[in-house]
């Protein structure tokens, strides 16, 4: 197929350099032998994230970033998702500065941009609306599993139709961390009469569509879980032998390969329709985004589960890749409203579709 | 968010000129598709031949029969997105499948393979409805393994003599002419020594019996060909060529085989029978709209995957594995809504008379009217994900040509 007509320059450079990086300083077994704090967070590779843009691809130009670039962010975050990175791209390097940018009065944005930009401000966002509540003036309210929490200087805040912002070591901010199963981190946040800042002085609009972004940059972070998990599967079949031939010899086993080849097909078409959408302001857009959110997802929960199965015991090993896949896809089902919650939007949003030809 | 970049205009373009192709197929069907053909397609009942000639000479006035064609031959030189566009759109407001054995499949392969005097001799009928085609491709012992087939056509000075038998011949009890696959020599390969006929169905020794199908109707054949003469100047091509030619013609076939629109109004038609008729068949209303949905979702990755296939693909290269894809999942999202349908209409949809489907107007002997005319559609469509290479096959193909097992 030709190239997507909604990639330009600025992506292809990116995705060159995504892929070189990932490959030559992320490589899966160098990883395996940091220790644990080291494979959660490394500051040299954040630093050189933010040098290769990765952290300016949600800011405008005139706020000093790459604009605010959906089919970037998805392709990034693909390769944040094949790679296993574990620092905090989709909510520091990405959303945080989405919204700052977009909401934030002119001293914050001069203030926060160029240090999120840097590398040097990580925030973590809490954008759910629910958990947390305004009382006089001041936040009360807990959110159990709030990722990158865990490593987050500060934190946007959603609560009573504003956005606020918030040191995460401000007295009533209580932040206990904990390990996801992925290897990323996260923390429950609680708020005891908290005093915060506003994020500008307008009602936050723009907490959707950060949302609906948050929502593709994890679709195609699964997308790219589940495309290095089947590949590794497929060379698995063609590589390990059995009763004397190879495992891909056999027709049951090529049958479920091609179902996982289909799956991820599928995956990347509805993930490229509603990056598609979202950039030319479709209509459909919110429905796309919900359709990719809860299929890719569905998807990657699929093939990745049965890649392990199809490499036998290897598959559900610590030191092989494929499973930290399996459990990727896992974690990444659950952030930005689950997967399932994005099915039920899509559902509803699919009611009003004027699909029904009644008989004459 | 206010801060979204605006989107290249050429994309915006594009997305308008669909939308308006798609408005004038919309406004095809509602104004000039017969309206008699239109509510038969809609209750799911048996089209006659003439309801199909009907279909296509109302096609005719747009120029629309053949629209993928070259203009050069008749066509409207349609990109693959505008063929793809008018097949969903069509067939989602109730425009009959085009039956596509002339204009989809042999008349393709005249133009690309065959002599000037064939394309001057068969485009033309095929254009103006005048000549119904059949393939006669499956033998009995040919069917998946379509390269072992055993009619023989030997060569005779000037024509050939053609001994042998065909099976699943669909509507071969309306044809003119049927387009045959033959072994003309015995090779080291099966695919090899295979031609490319075309035959006249007025021959001599061509004699035709129907199979009936589990819907009550009468789709397909067999047909027994007895010392059959055919002229050599109806031979497409070169011969032994005729695989590489059918490979080239099934390929075109899948392209089309996802049928979205097709599924598109089956969904409509299960949202309205559930919003209009309360079921005795389903206990569990809130996990049978979960079904409903998640074929939607199904049904909305197969739209996005055809699309992005057919607004980047090379109509010059043949199909790749996509068109294998697109079958697969387009066959089973059809018969999973079938059977949703069925299980819907519960004990009415046992009830079956296949007098019913015969008819002009939808008719039940319980139930909604249309109820005999979704049993139909149940039971024919088990019959996807057989014909055209069986998923079982598509699957074989996607795992040796893009999997490399």
């Amino acid at each position: 197929m030709k190239q997507k007509h909604w990639l330009d320059d600025t992506d292809a450079a990116l995705h060159d350099a995504a892929l070189r990086y990932t490959a030559d300083r992320y490589a899966f077994e160098a990883r395996q032998r940091l220790p644990a704090t080291d494979r959660r967070f490394s500051p040299e590779v954040w630093t050189d994230m933010a040098e290769m843009g990765w952290l300016s691809v949600a800011t405008p130009e005139e706020d000093g970033g790459l604009g605010l670039r959906v089919a970037s962010i998805c392709l990034l975050s693909e390769a944040a998702g094949r790679a296993l990175v574990t620092e905090p791209l989709t909510s520091a390097g990405m959303l945080a500065p989405c919204l700052v940018a977009a909401c934030g009065n002119d001293a914050q944005r001069t203030e926060l941009l160029p240090r999120l930009h840097a590398g040097t401000l990580r925030i973590a966002c809490l954008l759910d609306g629910h958990a947390v509540a305004v009382q006089e003036g001041r936040l009360q309210g807990t959110h159990p599993v709030l990722i990158d929490a865990d490593i987050a200087h500060r934190l946007i805040v959603h609560a009573g139709d504003a956005l606020w912002l918030v040191d995460a070591t401000a007295p009533g901010v209580d932040c206990r961390p904990f390990p996801l199963l992925d290897g990323r981190g996260a923390a429950t946040v609680r708020f005891d009469r908290v005093e915060a800042v506003h994020l500008g002085d307008a009602a936050p609009a723009a907490v959707t569509t950060t949302l609906q972004l948050a929502a593709l940059a994890t679709a195609a972070d699964s997308l790219g879980a589940m495309s290095a998990a089947f590949y590794l599967t497929l060379d698995h079949l063609k590589t390990r032998r059995q009763f004397g031939v190879p495992l891909g010899t056999h027709q049951a086993l090529q049958h479920r390969a091609v179902d996982m080849y289909i799956a991820l097909s599928e995956s990347r078409a509805v993930l490229d329709l509603a990056i598609d959408s979202m950039q030319a302001g479709s209509l459909d857009a919110a429905r796309d985004v919900h359709a990719a959110k809860s299929f890719v997802c569905e998807s990657a929960r699929r093939v990745t589960q049965e890649a392990v199965q199809l490499h036998g015991g290897i598959g559900i090993t610590e030191e092989y890749a494929v499973s930290h896949y399996l459990r990727r896809a896992r974690v990444n089902e659950q952030l930005w409203g689950s997967a399932e919650q994005h099915f039920a939007a899509f559902t509803a949003s699919s009611a009003t579709a004027p699909d029904t030809v009644h008989t004459p | 968010m206010e801060r979204l970049p605006e989107s290249a205009s050429a994309t915006t373009d594009e997305h308008a000129a669909e939308l308006a192709f798609r408005r004038q197929v919309r406004d095809y069907c509602e104004q000039e598709l017969p309206a008699d053909v239109r509510r038969k397609v809609l209750g799911n009942l048996f089209l006659t031949k003439e309801d199909n000639l009907a279909f296509l000479r109302s096609l005719a006035g747009r120029g629309w029969v053949a629209g993928h064609w070259p203009r050069v031959h008749g066509g409207a030189e349609w990109t693959p997105l505008q063929r793809f566009v008018f097949e969903e759109e069509s067939m989602r407001c109730g425009a009959p499948w085009l039956i596509p054995f002339g204009v989809n499949y042999v008349g393709p392969v005249i133009y690309t393979f065959g002599s000037a005097a064939q394309k001057a001799r068969f485009l033309p009928p095929i254009l103006a409805s005048e000549e119904w085609w059949a393939q006669g491709y499956s033998e009995p012992g040919a069917g998946s393994d379509l390269a072992g087939l055993k009619t023989r056509a030997v060569r005779h000075g000037d024509h050939y003599v053609v001994t042998g038998q065909k099976i699943w011949t669909s509507y071969v009890q309306w044809a003119d002419w049927m387009f045959c696959l033959v072994r003309t020599s015995e090779e080291a390969r099966p695919q090899q020594g295979i031609s490319f006929l075309l035959i006249d169905m007025r021959t001599p020794g061509v004699t035709v019996r129907p199979i009936r199908t589990m819907d009550g109707c009468h789709h397909v054949n067999e047909v027994f060909l007895d010392e059959v003469k055919v002229p050599v100047e109806n031979l497409v091509g070169e011969e032994g060529k005729g695989w590489s030619y059918a490979k080239f013609l099934l390929s075109n076939e899948r392209i089309l085989s996802a049928e979205t629109g097709r599924s598109m109004r089956q969904l409509g038609h299960l949202k309205a029978l559930v919003a209009s008729t309360p079921s005795d068949g389903v206990v569990d209303g809130p996990a049978f709209a979960r079904r409903i949905a998640q074929m939607e979702l199904k049904l909305h990755a197969l739209r996005a995957f055809c699309l992005a296939y057919a607004r980047s693909m090379d109509p010059s290269q043949p199909p790749g594995v996509e068109a294998s894809i697109m079958k697969i999942r387009g066959s089973e999202l059809q018969q999973q809504i079938s059977e949703a349908t069925l299980d819907w209409l519960g004990s009415s949809a046992i009830a079956y008379d296949p007098a019913d489907v015969h008819g002009a107007q939808a008719t039940s002997p319980v139930g909604p009217s249309d109820a005999s005319g979704a049993v139909r559609e149940y039971l024919h469509g088990r019959a996807s994900t057989i014909y055209g290479g069986s998923n079982e096959i598509q699957r074989n193909i996607i795992s040796k040509a893009e999997l490399g097992l």
